[in-house]
């Protein structure tokens, strides 16, 4: 039986879990809510079989029972810790990536600046530009619930995530809540950030092609006064030659 | 290029409000069918060439960093489907083992009586 939160103020994030994130993290959910259940059955089944038997076969009965609940969510609490260590060295990961990528451009952003002042451009364009960049830098900040910098806090951060899924403590629903936010917000963002990218790449193609554009006018423009030179030249020049005669 | 041509051109762009602003002052006090000089196509290009700076800064930066995301995001997909795995096969072994238990405390029940 999957054991929902009791609290009636609170939303079934049990079930909002399992529908609103990743396919692994739904199947995960999945294989979590059908393990206890089976858990649960199991001891329905055994107290069944021994039925009104012995005190003594209840008593071991419920020994047993108690052993497979006790292997259950001890192999559960393994298998979180591990996820858990996993989704916190990605997420390091993803941060350093990150700031690496935020690096890069501050050089970049700095070009800009004397580009923008070269070119008597309003100076303003250059903080909304660093602000449009910041904003790209900042939007994987959420996983910062999920990294940590100093090794005890990364101990601390996989335990809590190890027991996250028991709801009945206030501090670990917490934990369950934010995990269960931060893979769609993600993903939404991720989505986000592509499109972002294709409009902006777009944009560059256009600005390429009306300069390419810009510049044949100018070509054309030269081979035709070029050739009126050379044509007024020839003028000239057959005048010349006819008048001497 | 004559000076409503390159107008239209600039406007099409979408520019920046600041480079707009010194694109129209480039082009400011020009009659439609004046042919832009030199001086005037080089300081619209490189108009043109700090928007595609800009751009391509930025375009990058977003292609980057949702790939990041994107990875993130994938390992942690394949953290959880192999958690699931994990959760299956720790519910069948914890279940056999506790049915062989079950099973062989009530035999040895029976043995003693």
């Amino acid at each position: 039986m999957t054991e929902a939160p009791p609290q009636v103020n609170r939303p079934n994030i049990w079930e909002r879990m399992k529908t609103s994130v990743s396919s692994g993290w739904e199947k995960f959910t999945g294989a979590l809510g059908r393990g206890r259940d089976r858990v649960q059955d199991f001891a329905v089944e055994a107290r069944a079989f021994v039925g009104a038997g012995v005190q003594g076969i209840r008593d071991r009965a419920e020994a047993v029972i108690g052993e497979v609940k006790g292997d259950f969510d001890g192999g559960v609490k393994q298998t979180l810790r591990n996820l858990g260590e996993t989704v916190s060295v990605a997420g390091k990961s993803l941060w350093e990536r990150v700031k690496t990528i935020g690096e890069r451009v501050k050089d970049k952003v700095e070009g800009v600046k004397t580009r923008c002042q070269e070119l008597g451009v309003g100076p303003g364009l250059v903080s909304k530009f660093r602000d449009g960049i910041d904003r790209v830098r900042q939007l994987p900040a959420d996983i910062s619930v999920l990294r940590a910098q100093k090794e005890d806090e990364k101990i601390a951060a996989m335990d809590k995530t190890a027991v996250a899924l028991n709801p009945d403590n206030e501090e670990e629903y917490e934990v369950l809540r934010r995990f269960s936010r931060v893979y769609p917000q993600m993903n939404e963002r991720c989505t986000q950030l592509q499109n972002r990218a294709q409009k902006l790449y777009q944009r560059v193609e256009t600005a390429r092609k009306a300069k390419h554009d810009l510049e044949n006018e100018r070509a054309d423009a030269r081979k035709v006064k070029k050739l009126a030179d050379e044509a007024s030249k020839a003028k000239y020049k057959a005048a010349t030659t006819l008048s001497a005669a | 290029m004559r000076v409503d041509e390159a107008k239209k051109l600039i406007g099409d762009l979408s520019f920046a409000t600041e480079v707009n602003e010194k694109a129209n002052e480039i082009l400011f006090g020009l009659a439609d069918d004046y042919v832009l000089d030199d001086e005037r196509i080089d300081k619209l290009t490189a108009l043109i060439d700090l928007e595609i700076e800009m751009a391509q800064i930025e375009a990058d930066a977003c292609e980057q960093t949702s790939q990041a995301m994107g990875d993130f995001l994938k390992e942690v997909d394949t953290a959880s489907e192999k958690a699931a795995v994990e959760i299956d096969q720790l519910t069948e072994n914890v279940i056999n083992q506790g049915k062989q238990k079950l099973q062989q405390t009530i035999g040895e029940e029976t043995v003693v009586k």
